[in-house]
């Protein structure tokens, strides 16, 4: 098994969640104009996997193996991240009202976040053990975090110039989106 | 608004992908070629009808509390048949699809029809709203995977899923020269999507405008 | 209160219809899905146990060297291994099989990219053998010349030996590979290389010494009759695996060794460590006035040569080899052999015939009077039949000029 270091450096860089997987697109076009939301965002969303990625494992294999009921890990998985989600929303609610409202409809759909499913799936089809279960459920949404802050940083330019009519909004984000999954390409060959 | 108006809807004004930005991880990274598109797009389609069907059967009688909990089992019940329908029929599919099947479950385009429609309107409005967006996803797949697939290996190839023969094949040997392999990629994925997001986004404008205008 | 009940016993409900559903579902598919697995491997599977009853097999494998495991019913386990051997880019992939007794009753190779005529030696009788019929306990050792190989293969059977054990409920002494016996080599030892004085300065010798893959250079420095010293001045061979007889520690070994001293071959660079003794050996025999044995000199007195008839560099010769005379046709050009065909061959089919094989023969393009030849090892008096051939053939050219 790659060493921890490799793993998480592979999986912020290399195979980066959104440029190179795809997944969390849609809090990545939807969220991304403000640098401040971005961090509240990625912050959320590293809460939520690491949390979901514990009790999915742990589920995974203490009860759905020995029960030889594998087929149920997509709805068993998906509502522990749906109930997990539920919880983050009355924490941030309690202890932080400016972020949950800046978040707002983007919070409840971070269940529908493909980067979740993906990530607790992904520790259990890896076989990781613990200590690369926690190191990859924490790298992956660091990497989300730090493409969703430059994207947004580079969106902030954006709103301030002139876009020709039909590209505004969405269309020149994914143009921007595609020239940093090329530059991110040449992480390839790091590790 | 009519059935007829709402299916076509589905396909450009409210295009799923490239004008409501729903479903977009299993768009971009399915879409190198036609064959995944159109595994894809069909098995998002049929699971959009049943678990629109499945819900609006049951509007009346799920509690609206508990509304988005139920939704998310119908549709994960019927998301992991699928995974084992096409595991053990369509090998091929399978393999090329991979864990975009379980991530249909999180795709949007899906819960947010159950909640935006189905749960409101009658079984038979729900399956063809359902038809409808499926369609127009399928649809915008398509678009995207020909272009990717054209560019990247200079030629298409359709197969069938349950045998894997060869249906038809069209090779353009005198443009292989200027293959450009980006767009197997996913930063050709996005570029490929940003033009396509334009394009509608421009036709959207031009009949917004005529609308605007002949008011 | 009561609405809380009813919320979770309707969503208790409707998931537990969901796992019903599934649960049907599931029982439909999954022994497709299962046959599907052993379809895909039959082929390889009755490749060791033709016909039997296969099922697939949970394992655990902390190495991750295990990829597959089927019982065969009533015969054994089967395990598909993969490891990375000499070539990096390709696996080797083998499937081994162990009896209920832990005997090794099958090993096959499915997939092999590595060099051909070292690592690929694999999968020839000369390593599958000492495989088949071992039992799970014993050591298996590796191939000179090709232990990078043999080392990953071993450590791939060696997995598949602690999958056994938890398989069968037996324990397993999983054992290192072990070195193959050594040779005991001296200065005088036969390194089975082509080795050429480049330039003899005083004593200083730079040789050209054929290793792994191509020449290295070597500069060797005799001062009375001994080694003084010796230089790898420009090294061909792969590395991190050649390298590992470049070392200062194993050149300065030479240092006042003679053709009598014992020597070492560096193992898992054995090839590159050959080269090198041969230099030195070439050096130590010149400077002693010790005249290797080539083409020219030696004596193939018994073959007695003839040459039948000859044609402005054409040769046809007559030389007994085992039992008869072969006939031979050689052209000479520019003094060197241009090519040789046996053209009557009246020796041991099977046996002989592995010294007029194209290879063999084509081995002496280029020979002259100086150079050193080898003898096909289990041919060796049809070999000398061809040698004493090329000999007379060679001396008759010159003589001629």
């Amino acid at each position: 098994m790659t060493d921890l270091f490799t793993l998480a450096i592979s999986a912020i860089l290399i195979n980066n969640i959104i440029l190179s997987k795809f997944f969390g697109m849609c809090p990545f076009l939807g969220v991304s104009r403000k640098t401040s939301s971005a961090i509240g965002m990625g912050a959320a969303v590293l809460f939520v996997i690491v949390g979901a990625s514990c009790i999915t494992y742990g589920l995974h294999y203490l009860v759905l193996v020995p029960l030889g009921i594998e087929y149920m890990q997509l709805i068993t998985f998906i509502l522990v991240i749906a109930s997990f989600v539920q919880l983050t929303e009355i924490i941030i609610k309690k202890f932080s009202p400016v972020l949950y409202k800046s978040l707002g409809i983007y919070l409840p759909l971070i269940t529908t976040n493909c980067a979740v499913l993906f990530v607790a799936k992904d520790n259990i089809t890896q076989g990781f053990n613990i200590s690369e279960m926690l190191t990859y459920s924490f790298s992956v949404p660091l990497g989300f975090m730090l493409v969703l802050y430059i994207f947004s940083a580079i969106r902030e330019r954006l709103d301030s110039s002139k876009v020709p009519a039909s590209w505004v909004g969405n269309p020149i984000a994914l143009v921007v989106a595609g020239l940093m999954a090329i530059a991110f390409t040449g992480f390839a060959g790091l590790v | 608004m009519n059935r007829k108006q709402n299916f076509i809807n589905g396909f450009i004004k409210e295009n799923p992908v490239f004008g409501l930005y729903l479903g977009l991880c299993s768009a971009l990274a399915i879409s190198t070629t036609i064959d995944n598109a159109i595994g894809m797009g069909l098995c998002v389609t049929l699971v959009l009808i049943f678990s629109n069907v499945i819900i609006s059967a049951m509007r009346k009688i799920t509690p609206s509390e508990i509304r988005i909990p139920v939704y998310i089992v119908v549709i994960a019940t019927l998301v992991t048949c699928a995974e084992m329908l096409i595991h053990a029929f369509m090998p091929s599919l399978f393999t090329s699809l991979g864990v975009f099947i379980s991530l249909i479950v999180v795709n949007c385009i899906i819960l947010g029809r159950a909640e935006a429609f189905a749960s409101k309107n009658g079984v038979v409005d729900a399956a063809l709203d359902g038809l409808g967006m499926g369609l127009g996803y399928t649809f915008s797949l398509l678009l995207i995977s020909v272009v990717r697939e054209l560019l990247a290996t200079a030629s298409l190839t359709l197969s069938n899923p349950f045998t894997s023969d060869i249906i038809f094949q069209i090779n353009l040997t005198s443009l292989e020269a200027y293959k450009i392999s980006l767009f197997s990629s996913p930063a050709g994925a996005f570029l490929t999507f940003a033009a396509f997001s334009a394009v509608f986004a421009m036709i959207k404008n031009k009949s917004d405008a005529k609308e605007k205008g002949t008011k | 209160m009561k609405k809380i009940i009813t919320l979770t016993l309707f969503l208790a409900i409707t998931s537990a219809v969901a796992g019903g559903i599934l649960a049907y579902v599931n029982e439909l598919t999954a022994p497709i899905i299962d046959g599907m697995a052993i379809e895909a491997e039959k082929e390889n599977l009755e490749l060791i146990f033709p016909g039997a009853d296969f099922e697939e097999v949970a394992f655990e494998d902390e190495t991750g060297l295990v990829k597959g495991a089927y019982l065969a019913q009533g015969q054994g386990y089967i395990y598909k291994v993969e490891v990375v051997g000499y070539n990096s880019s390709s696996p080797v992939v083998f499937m081994i099989a162990y009896d209920n007794d832990a005997n090794n009753v099958g090993f096959a190779i499915l997939n092999q990219q590595e060099t051909s005529g070292f690592g690929s030696r694999i999968d020839t009788p000369e390593f599958i053998d000492t495989v088949i019929g071992t039992t799970v306990n014993d050591s298996i050792s590796t191939l000179s010349g090709a232990t990078v190989t043999t080392k990953a293969v071993v450590s791939g059977i060696n997995a598949a030996k602690a999958v056994y054990a938890i398989h069968a409920g037996v324990t397993v002494d999983v054992q290192e590979p072990t070195e193959p016996e050594a040779e005991v080599l001296t200065l005088s030892s036969d390194f089975a290389t082509d080795a050429q004085i480049v330039e003899n300065v005083d004593g200083v010798y730079t040789i050209s010494a054929k290793g792994y893959a191509a020449n290295n250079t070597v500069v060797v420095t005799i001062t009375d009759g001994i080694v003084a010293s010796v230089e790898v001045t420009e090294f061909n061979d792969t590395p991190t695996i050649g390298d590992l007889a470049t070392t200062d520690e194993y050149l300065s070994s030479f240092v006042g060794k003679d053709p009598s001293s014992q020597v070492d071959v560096v193992s898992s660079a054995t090839l590159t460590s050959k080269s090198i003794l041969a230099a030195v050996q070439l050096a130590l025999n010149d400077a002693n006035g010790v005249v290797a044995v080539n083409l020219g000199n030696n004596d193939f007195a018994t073959n007695k040569a003839e040459i039948v008839s000859s044609d402005a560099g054409t040769y046809n010769v007559l030389s007994y080899g085992f039992q008869a005379n072969n006939e031979y046709v050689i052209v000479i050009e520019n003094g060197a052999v241009a090519s040789v065909v046996c053209s009557t061959f009246a020796d041991t089919v099977g046996m002989g015939d592995l010294a007029t094989t194209d290879e063999y023969l084509g081995s002496m393009t280029g020979f002259t009077t100086e150079s050193s030849f080898d003898v096909v090892s289990g041919a060796t008096m049809t070999s000398n039949s061809v040698l004493a051939a090329v000999q007379a053939a060679l001396n008759a050219e010159v003589k001629g000029e």
